[in-house]
């Protein structure tokens, strides 16, 4: 018995060989959280064994109250995010259901009576609304250009009245009035004499 | 199965979070020592604990009593967890399962008395781990204790040992196999 304990305490100073360097290496990656069942299971096991009666640190409380803060918010039925693979089949029905709303809407075979009567309505309303708009701007149209007519015609009346002004002023101003407008003198006229002896 | 634990079941499916929460107080230490840890080591098993519970919170309101508790259905859910884990660490991992467990989980409800059944289990296991690490040659428990009990980093614990961290981890192994030699005398 003394054998075997003094056996157990003993420490191995000797070099390790490759297969120990290798197996060394494996476990400490599996305690570190690499590839576990690399390792040799027997090391493994005892990691695992002292791992478990370890008392947890303090990132392993915050690491608990954090996981405990979301998982009462999600059990409460507060806002959560969805797993992927839950949201996938809502999205689908999402687009199904728009896309169905679209095809039926420019679908004729979307014709029920309301439905109808609404679109002919509206369309009628637009119909009104256009024909209003082009007889007003048909009347709007035809004032204008009557006043455009006749503020030309004035215009064109102004013109032709000024031409004649500056010509009669000029004739006026070498005496060479034409004659219509000229006084006919009176000594040249052959008045009729009262008794009839001309 | 207690009437608390069906009660706490009742309340969770009304959408009560904080009981889901008093389920979590009452499960999470027995999952991660007794089931997660073992298996998956304590660096990954926050992750495996976190995956636990929420796929346990998605399926719990179509959960009905049939012979099982609670802690065991979660109990259920971790392995197949681990197993998922480990599969995508290596696809041996089915390996991990002929380590001994002694670490089954009780078959009853987290209940006060399970929780206090769970601690003696645990407070035996840990007087025998601290009784075989006394047994080995000091490097050796120290390497051990360092390293897996206060999970200190490889650097840390070669730097005590004043080793390179290479030496540190053939140290570590070493002192595994005498762990587990010792661990195995009757």
């Amino acid at each position: 018995m003394g054998e075997t304990v003094s056996e157990h305490k003993r420490f191995d100073e000797s070099p390790a060989t490759a297969e120990e360097l290798q197996a060394a290496r494996r476990l400490a990656d599996a305690v570190e959280g690499g590839m576990a069942v690399a390792a040799d299971v027997e090391a493994l096991g005892v990691a695992r064994l002292l791992e478990t009666v370890s008392k947890p640190g303090v990132s392993d409380n915050l690491a608990a109250r954090r996981l405990r803060n979301e998982l009462t918010a999600r059990a409460g039925g507060r806002p959560r995010l969805r797993s992927a693979r839950s949201i996938v089949p809502i999205a689908a029905a999402v687009a199904g259901v728009a896309f169905l709303s679209v095809f039926f809407w420019r679908s004729p075979a979307r014709t029920s009576d309301g439905v109808l009567a609404a679109r002919q309505e509206t369309a009628r309303a637009a119909v009104v609304a256009v024909a209003t708009s082009w007889a007003a701007n048909d009347a709007l149209s035809r004032r204008l250009a009557a006043v455009s007519e006749q503020q030309w015609r004035s215009r064109l009346t102004t013109m032709i009245d000024r031409g004649r002004f500056e010509q009669l002023a000029a004739e006026s101003a070498q005496g060479t009035v034409a004659d219509r407008a000229q006084p006919v003198p009176r000594a040249t006229l052959a008045l009729p004499t009262p008794g009839g002896t001309s | 199965m207690s009437d608390d634990d069906r009660e706490l079941l009742e309340r969770i499916q009304q959408g009560d979070g904080e009981s889901f929460g008093k389920l979590y107080d009452r499960t999470r230490g027995w999952l991660l020592s007794l089931v997660i840890v073992p298996r998956v080591g304590r660096a990954d098993a926050e992750d495996v604990l976190a995956e636990t519970y929420r796929v346990a919170l998605e399926k719990i309101h179509s959960f009905r009593w049939q012979g099982i508790g609670l802690l065991h259905w979660l109990a259920a859910i971790a392995r197949r967890k681990a197993l998922e884990h480990g599969r995508r660490r290596d696809p041996r991992v089915e390996l991990l399962e002929d380590i001994p467990s002694m670490l089954d989980v009780p078959d009853d409800a987290p209940t006060a008395e399970a929780q206090m059944i769970r601690e003696e289990t645990l407070r035996r296991l840990r007087e025998r781990v601290l009784q075989t690490l006394a047994a080995l040659h000091p490097r050796y428990a120290e390497a051990l204790r360092l390293r897996l009990l206060e999970g200190r980093s490889r650097n840390e614990c070669a730097e005590t040992l004043s080793v390179a961290t290479p030496n540190f981890d053939v140290i570590l192994y070493r002192a595994t196999r005498a762990f587990a030699r010792e661990w195995e005398k009757p």
